[in-house]
């Protein structure tokens, strides 16, 4: 290597490492070190008036997960019960979303150009609101005096109001509403790519609409099904405003167990316990993910990078 | 008795040996940025058993949104149908009896070549155990045995292609429809895709439509060929005859090389006539298309057909310019002749063993036999 | 063809339900923020501005009739607070995530992927244990809760958002044009500094942009670390709601809408242009 090609070289190390030192330094400390720090918390013992002690302990996972039989830390099945139903008003979420947000992803996909552009936008700018506001409407529309029940007993529909507030129905319209475009844009990114001449080919060799949609339409967009399926699944799982503002005592999710230990209870290792069960879950999903993707890689398809944030 | 007769009246009308007709078929669109576009306009045409017709033209003229009518991804704006006698009207693509091979081949990337090859079968719901011994026949006739398991993305374009034909013939249509298959096939593979698709079409007897923009290709392999321009059939005939006696200047200058000479009919008898070309030459005895006396004319002469020295018993008349241009392909030169104010002449000459002559730059003087001359109707640029 | 017209206009018909869903409850707050029943907000009573003067501190006469005025005073206060950490955590990410952008764009080293990951992680993960992990990382080293750990909380995941817009912004550029700038003559910084950095401007001032929305509105990861005196403003619109449904929410929802509609539009409508 000659003298200048050196020098170069040691030059682009440099602004590499300019350009890199603030953002590692920063993440390291305020993002990797805080969640080492919740995992090492959840193997804590909790003190007598709040705050911590250090001394090593498993119960806060023994109370979760079963094991745990002492004077003060005794397994509940509750805990558990609470997580699979965060899971199952998860998956719920999820489906509600893909059924509500295919034939519109479809729609969209269909348009011309311009007119899609267009459209995406106009799906996607409600979404700038803050989320706070947005169930705030929820609210105003589900209560008894609400919207929807005004509306319907008006119409002579019914004749007294829906129960649905504060009730799982209420959460998982919540979350579905809430979490529109990050099914949608997966989605509609995979529509798009859809080559058009395979629905036609499709039908060339006899097939009716219904079976080119099973055979050939579903198939090609699974990947932003299932993308779109992750990017919803994760918030909701570990989500807890929505279950506290729409489904109000009635409704626990995991997320507000957490809350509790957090604000109320005042039990941070069991709090970052409840965590740990969270961020496993939703590292294990995300691994499956993964390996689905480098499966499919070496299969010849592609699936797209998941984009979007848990928000 | 009987059996005679019919067979007799089904040789007589030759419609009963029409797999495929279109009648007056039309299709007019909005284009989007105004304005009405005729993509075909009334073409009436029929293909017979077992042939193989070539739709050719340049891009828009039409040739794929007749195909796509066909196969019932296109709706007429006026006309009709009929394959195999049965009026197709708005039958949706999937009831008709014709399957296309795209362009682009549109494989199920998602399926392995056997589930693609079987779809069609699979959507009618023949059983498992057909479609295996039916799948395994396809690919051995169209040379893919053994590579059913495979994935689309792991095979060549060549590859491609194939499946998507025995894709297409599995479900026996009536006919094939073939939207320029061997657009993305390089030069080499696409000859002997070419012939492959001779070959096949003999075999199965199945009628095939194929779609090009290349006029060589279109000769190399057609029973015969439409060429169409502007939404309307030009002409629809055997290769040779559509090289021979093109029916105008589009058709002939559309399919292979040519001369267009204008001139004027000087003298006819009915049959034959005599032409003055504007450069003074004088050609006598060529077949009269329909012309009388006075009339102007277009004369193609195919360059192939000029000479270096005329045989003895040969009449015509000689041109005498310079050699602007000239290409060696190997058994001929091509050379371009400037004549000054006269219409430039394209030639195609036999190289001999001497062509310095040939160069660009050299005086020329070559010989035009009066059988060369073809002669159209001057303004026929379009039907 | 006939039969695929009503097949579309179904589709159709379903596209235009969707987007009545998705503006319905926003349409709603908008029109009953003028309504000046106090008592139950969706039974129209008259229309009236009331609302809008109670939140700016105007007095009206609604006042009288509820019970618990919120304090105005609070809630410019939380509208202050979000804005200064909005700023703020707009400006750090935005350097920070941009940097990491070009260096994993424009590089080749060995812990690329990994930084890809570490950029990818924030975003998937659900922002309550981001928030807690935050919470037990200032409380366990003694940081005070504030204004600054609420900054610092944003920063975090923000940076992976302006990473992602730059990042898409970098791989569309044509890196041709960088190396024509380089064979006609201009050295690295110049490249960058005349070349690399207009073209990128749009999806830089698109991240930030995000990142301000974002902060703007973000409520989980804020609830957990902002101390007691530095509320935002969806913190306070959430500890309002807790307290009991009030009309003035409505009318403090619909001024927050008009200000995130305007500035979604302008973002959304630059990155569309600058495509």
């Amino acid at each position: 290597m000659s003298g200048t090609e050196q020098h170069a070289k040691r030059r682009t190390k440099i602004l590499l490492a300019a350009l890199l030192v603030g953002p590692t330094l920063f993440l390291v400390v305020f993002f990797l070190i805080p969640l080492t720090i919740m995992l090492v918390y959840s193997w804590l013992t909790p003190g007598v008036y709040g705050g911590v002690e250090w001394t090593f302990s498993h119960l806060n996972y023994g109370r979760i997960l079963g094991w745990a039989n002492t004077r003060y830390e005794k397994f509940d099945p509750t805990y558990l019960a609470i997580f699979f139903q965060s899971v199952r008003l998860a998956a719920t979420t999820v489906l509600a979303s893909l059924i509500v947000c295919y034939p519109a992803a479809f729609w969209v996909a269909r348009m011309p150009e311009k007119r899609r552009q267009f459209f995406i936008f106009l799906i996607t700018l409600p979404f700038f609101i803050s989320l706070i506001v947005r169930l705030f409407a929820w609210v105003l529309i589900l209560r008894p005096t609400g919207f929807l029940n005004q509306a319907l007993m008006g119409l002579g529909l019914i004749g007294q109001p829906l129960e649905i507030i504060y009730t799982d129905v209420a959460v998982i319209i919540g979350m579905t509403y809430v979490f529109i475009p990050f099914m949608f844009l997966p989605l509609y990114a995979s529509i798009e790519k859809l080559d058009e001449s395979l629905i036609e080919a499709s039908q060339d060799l006899g097939a009716n609409r219904i079976q080119t949609f099973l055979r050939v339409v579903l198939p090609q967009t699974l990947p932003g099904i299932i993308g779109g399926s992750i990017i919803v699944f994760i918030p909701s799982l570990g989500n807890f405003i929505v279950p506290s503002v729409l489904g109000g005592a009635k409704v626990v999710m995991t997320g507000n167990l957490i809350e509790q230990q957090f604000l109320s209870a005042r039990n941070w290792p069991f709090g970052a316990a409840l965590g740990m069960i969270v961020m496993t879950a939703v590292l294990v999903l995300l691994l499956l993910y993964v390996r689905a993707v480098s499966r499919e890689d070496r299969q010849g398809v592609t699936l797209p990078v998941a984009h979007g944030g848990a928000k | 008795m009987q059996r005679l007769a019919v067979a007799l009246y089904a040789a007589l009308d030759g419609s009963m040996n029409d797999i495929l007709r279109i009648e007056n078929a039309s299709k007019s669109y909005h284009a989007p940025e105004g304005g009405l576009v005729q993509a075909l306009d009334n073409v009436s045409l029929s293909v017979r058993r077992n042939e193989f017709l070539t739709l050719l033209g340049p891009s828009g003229c039409g040739k794929t949104t007749l195909l796509r009518a066909v196969s019932g991804f296109e709706a007429l704006t006026s006309g009709e149908i009929f394959i195999d006698g049965r009026p197709m009207g708005s039958l949706s693509p999937h009831r008709r009896p014709v399957n296309t091979v795209f362009q682009r081949y549109a494989l199920f990337p998602h399926l392995t070549v056997a589930r693609n090859v079987s779809y069609s079968l699979e959507i009618s719901g023949v059983g498992k155990a057909e479609v295996e011994t039916r799948v395994g026949q396809m690919l051995d006739l169209v040379g893919l045995t053994g590579m059913g398991p495979r994935r689309i993305g792991q095979l060549s374009g060549g590859q491609q292609q194939r499946v998507a034909l025995a894709r297409a013939l599995i479900a026996r249509p009536k006919i094939l429809l073939l939207d320029e298959p061997l657009s993305a096939l390089d030069k080499n593979l696409r000859h002997r895709m070419q012939q492959e698709l001779k070959r096949l079409q003999h075999e199965l007897g199945i009628s095939f439509i194929f779609v090009t923009h290349d006029q060589e290709e279109a000769l190399v392999m057609s029973d015969r060929i439409a060429v169409l321009n502007g939404g309307r059939v030009q002409q629809l005939d055997t290769p040779e005859a559509l090289y021979r006696r093109p029916s105008n200047a589009f058709v002939a200058r559309f399919v292979g090389e040519s001369n267009l000479l204008a001139g004027m009919v000087v003298a006819s008898d009915g049959e034959r006539c005599t032409v003055r070309l504007d450069g003074g030459a004088v050609i006598e005895d060529c077949r009269n298309p329909g012309l009388a006396k006075g009339d102007a004319v277009q004369v193609l002469i195919r360059p192939e057909s000029i000479v270096e020295t005329a045989e003895t018993t040969e009449s015509g008349h000689q041109i005498t310019g310079t050699i602007s241009e000239s290409y060696f392909i190997g058994a001929d030169y091509h050379v371009v002749v400037e004549r000054g104010e006269l219409p430039a002449i394209r030639a195609t000459l036999r190289a001999g063993t001497d062509t310095s002559r040939l160069a660009a730059g050299q005086t020329a003087t070559l010989f035009v036999p009066n059988s060369a001359a073809h002669l159209l109707r001057s303004g026929s640029a379009d039907i | 063809m006939r039969r695929t017209s009503w097949a579309r206009a179904i589709l159709s018909a379903y596209g235009w339900l969707f987007l009545a869903f998705i503006y319905a409850p926003i349409l709603l707050i908008v029109v009953f923020s003028f309504n000046s029943n106090p008592v139950n907000m969706m039974i129209w009573q008259e229309f009236t501005l009331d609302w809008y003067r109670t939140i700016f501190g105007f007095p009206t006469k609604l006042n009288e009739l509820t019970l618990y005025v919120e304090s105005t005073d609070q809630l410019y206060k939380a509208v202050f607070n979000s804005l200064r950490v909005a700023v703020t955590t707009t400006l750090i990410s935005t350097v920070l995530g941009t940097a990491v952008a070009l260096a994993v764009a424009r590089f080749r080293f060995r812990l690329r992927s990994f930084f890809r990951a570490l950029m990818f992680m924030p975003m998937i993960m659900p922002d309550i244990i981001l928030g807690i992990a935050l919470l037990i990382f200032f409380v366990s080293f003694g940081f005070g809760l504030g204004l600054h750990t609420i900054i610092i909380g944003h920063t975090t995941f923000l940076t992976s958002y302006v990473f992602i817009v730059v990042s898409a912004r970098l791989a569309d550029m044509d890196q041709s044009l960088e190396e024509a700038s380089a064979d006609l003559g201009a050295d690295g910084w110049t490249t960058f500094r005349r070349v690399t950095l207009p073209m990128i401007a749009p999806g830089v001032v698109g991240g930030a942009m995000l990142a301000f929305i974002i902060s703007m509105d973000d409520l989980v990861i804020t609830y957990f670390i902002s101390g007691v005196d530095s509320t935002t403003l969806p913190v306070h619109i959430y500890g309002m709601l807790r307290r009991g449904i009030k009309p003035e929410i409505n009318a403090i929802a619909t001024v927050m809408l008009v200000f995130s509609f305007a500035v979604a539009s302008i973002g959304l409508y630059l990155r569309s242009r600058k495509r």
